[in-house]
């Protein structure tokens, strides 16, 4: 727990605030796992068990003899629906023109934009966002970018325009600074006290099981070295503030706890898994 | 324990978290019936279960070329390529993480190694059962009723969004191999069932310190490009 529901400031917001609108915006929450979205033909009880869906419990994986057929308006359904979906495509950069730098914006960060901006779009996408970060003596997986835009626009769409540049330019910054602050005997690495107090420092605090969790995963060694690398760091940064401030908007009465419906919850913490 | 449980839970259940459950008469795994002769032990390869399939002995004995009665992420990756499929590193380390041994927790025994295998037995004979077309690959639909069928009604936008880690962007129609398969069927069952545990009145929601949440989610992370 770590003082989370008795010093609620010690998980003030880090950086600055993030565009509002929120991936999964329209889905009704109490919704049970058995139960799909309308017009689907099994309403069956939540949690569905391998032999209720199709009406054979006898037969649960579809016996050579009772072949599993699959009812057709599930089929049509997802159809219409189709992977991967357009809908996250239409909402944060409707408004966004090429140009939208907030104003008094340091000629700097325009200059590092049109550069990454290679086919000059007026959007950084992830490759180019990855080539640009690169090119400053650190290499950045596809992942930490992945997840560097997602914390910046809050949608999967892998792409940036100038407005969350500008902010991704500063915060990178301020990581860079917390990195070297806390990296104190200057190996490049930070490790599980460093990294504790960095993530305190930020206003996370974290348990010690969550803090070996965090050290076990982000190392890059997988495990081996029991340190962080600067850009592991700034992934992990992300990862604890994505997940946390989640957390906090679900709960609203500052308790400590959160309820989430079962939807709710997987869309809330896939987009860390799978960056 | 449950009954309901396939035969390897009963050998090794605390050690097997992502295994789809099966029934105990499933014959699909994706090797020959002739592999549930089980071998006699013998005295070199005592830590493996007792009723441990030959191949999978022989599959571990042959990356542990150090005889160190471990082996480690790149060796893993080499004998679960030569029995499955190509496994990324990416994959490799989440099923290191989850079926780890918690007093060695980078590499994999026997024991662990054991139950990997057949847990990804099972998995195999679910991607086989719901590869209609026989492509070899797992098209989202597939996806959904593979995961339907071991008991997962996944809402189509948590699919949606776990498939677009996939997609290359372009729209297309994205398709799992079985390494990717694996990848997405151990978070759902993973994260579902964590969450299940918590939902104690099948109300469909739960409510989660933020200690749990943490704890709940981190597992299945991955920090590998």
């Amino acid at each position: 727990m770590s003082g989370y529901p008795n010093q609620p400031p010690n998980y003030g917001y880090g950086y600055g605030a993030r565009p509002p609108s929120q991936p999964y915006g329209a889905h009704q929450p109490p919704q049970s796992y058995g139960a799909p979205p309308p017009g689907q033909p099994y309403s069956a009880a939540p949690y569905s068990q391998p032999s209720a869906p199709y009406g054979q419990p006898s037969a649960p994986y579809g016996q050579p003899s009772a072949p599993y057929s699959k009812p057709p308006k599930e089929e049509s359904q997802s159809h219409s629906g189709g992977y991967p979906a357009p809908a996250p495509y239409a909402n944060p950069f409707a408004s966004l023109v090429p140009s939208a730098f907030p104003p008094g914006t340091d000629p700097n960060v325009v200059t590092c934009f049109q550069l990454a901006d290679q086919d000059g779009s007026g959007f950084i996408d992830d490759k180019e966002m990855q080539r640009a970060l690169s090119s400053y003596n650190q290499s950045f997986s596809l992942r930490t970018v992945h997840l560097l835009m997602y914390h910046f626009t809050n949608s999967n769409v892998k792409k940036i325009g100038p407005k969350e540049f500008t902010s991704l330019f500063y915060s990178l910054q301020n990581w860079r600074s917390i990195f070297d602050r806390f990296d104190k005997d200057r190996s490049g690495k930070i490790d599980s006290t460093e990294l504790r107090d960095a993530l305190l420092n930020m206003g996370y605090a974290v348990s010690p099981v969550v803090l070996d969790l965090l050290v076990s995963k982000f190392d890059k060694t997988g495990g081996k070295s029991k340190a962080i690398e600067y850009d592991n760091f700034i992934e992990c940064c992300l990862t604890v503030k994505g997940l946390t401030d989640k957390f906090k908007e679900k709960d609203t009465a500052y308790s400590g706890s959160a309820t989430f419906s079962y939807e709710s919850f997987m869309l809330t913490v896939l987009p860390f898994l799978i960056a | 324990m449950s009954s309901s449980y396939g035969r390897y839970h009963s050998e090794s259940e605390s050690y097997a978290p992502s295994a789809p459950e099966q029934p105990p008469h499933s014959n699909y795994h994706h090797t020959s019936s002739s592999n549930y002769h089980y071998a006699n032990v013998n005295s070199s390869t005592s830590s493996f279960p007792a009723g441990t399939p030959q191949e999978v002995i022989r599959s571990f004995q042959m990356v542990d070329r150090d005889g160190s009665g471990f082996i480690d992420e790149r060796e893993l990756q080499q004998a679960l390529s030569s029995g499955f499929h190509h496994f990324s590193l990416r994959t490799i380390r989440l099923l290191i993480f989850l079926f780890r041994n918690p007093h060695q927790p980078l590499s994999i025994g026997p024991k662990e190694f054991a139950a990997l295998w057949s847990c990804l037995g099972h998995w195999r004979g679910i991607f086989e059962r719901y590869d209609k077309d026989r492509s070899g690959k797992i098209d989202p639909l597939e996806l959904r009723d593979a995961l339907y069928g071991i008991g997962y009604a996944v809402p189509g936008s948590v699919l949606q969004l776990l498939l677009s880690k996939y997609g290359d962007g372009s729209g297309r129609r994205v398709e799992l191999g079985f390494d990717s398969f694996v990848e997405c069927g151990m978070i759902i069952k993973g994260l579902t069932d964590k969450f299940k545990e918590k939902d104690t009145r099948y109300t469909g929601s739960a409510t989660l310190s933020y200690e749990t949440f943490m704890t709940m989610v981190l597992p299945f992370l991955v920090s590998y490009d």
